[in-house]
């Protein structure tokens, strides 16, 4: 008895156990690479959206959410005040991480030095910060654009 | 912590922005169209400030070496922050003022 296998395996000139042992070695390759996928993952560390939404504290994505919001109703509203809430969201941005800096320099006055992790972190969710308040004060200024071109 | 946020805040700064902010408040009561000039004026001295700190800290640094420039780089670090928050609330506030004392159309 020959099964379709075997009649496909003589189509293209091979045995069944070479299409097998092929097959096997593939099914492998895939495996591994999704070890090495699973592996770099571990040790990429966590991505931006992770950074954003687990290690900001809720807090301050509030403030900046509200910002957004008073900003895109004064921009409806009350258009002279768009312009300082941007602003008022920039220079927001500056102080919970400019705290985290101090603090990271108290730690380095009080134990005489501070780990690269520690330093990492500290510079990575501050960047987080000011970037959102950059692009709260971004949106700002669009928004004064386009009404400046209206009027 | 709040202690060693006022330890680190130089004398030139604490007694600039002790003064601007002092000028905004009486000019939001007496003089709303003033409270932008006074944010300006606010930038300018947090820039001046910031400059001269980064300079100071520039020029000290060939001088200086290992734990020295740990030194160094700290103190500076730890003014440099403490004029960063401090300018941010003077600038806030002053945003803040504006908004109560600006019409809003």
């Amino acid at each position: 008895m020959c099964g379709q296998g075997d009649m496909t395996s003589e189509k293209i000139g091979c045995t069944r156990s070479d299409i097998i042992s092929l097959h096997q070695t593939k099914h492998k390759c895939f495996m591994e690479e999704e070890l090495i996928e699973e592996v770099i993952e571990d040790f990429s560390g966590p991505g931006p959206l992770t950074i954003l939404f687990q290690m900001v504290p809720p807090w301050i994505l509030s403030v900046f959410t509200i910002l957004l919001v008073a900003i895109l109703f004064c921009g409806w509203k009350a258009p002279r005040w768009v312009r300082p809430l941007g602003s008022i969201a920039l220079a927001f941005s500056f102080i919970p991480c400019t705290w985290k800096i101090l603090i990271a320099l108290y730690d380095v006055k009080m134990a005489g030095a501070v780990s690269p992790n520690a330093w990492y972190s500290c510079f990575n969710i501050s960047s987080f910060i000011i970037t959102l308040g950059m692009m709260v004060f971004l949106i700002s200024r669009i928004i004064i654009a386009i009404q400046s071109t209206r009027n | 912590m709040f202690r060693f946020f006022l330890s680190s805040i130089s004398t030139f700064d604490a007694i600039a922005f002790v003064i601007i902010m002092l000028a905004t408040i009486a000019a939001a009561w007496k003089a709303p169209d003033r409270i932008r000039l006074i944010g300006k004026l606010t930038e300018a001295i947090f820039l001046t400030s910031l400059s001269v700190q980064v300079l100071s800290f520039i020029i000290r640094l060939p001088w200086g070496s290992g734990s020295r420039i740990q030194t160094y780089f700290c103190d500076d670090f730890r003014a440099m922050t403490a004029l960063v928050i401090l300018a941010a609330l003077a600038y806030i506030i002053n945003n803040i003022l504006y908004i109560i004392r600006t019409p809003r159309l």
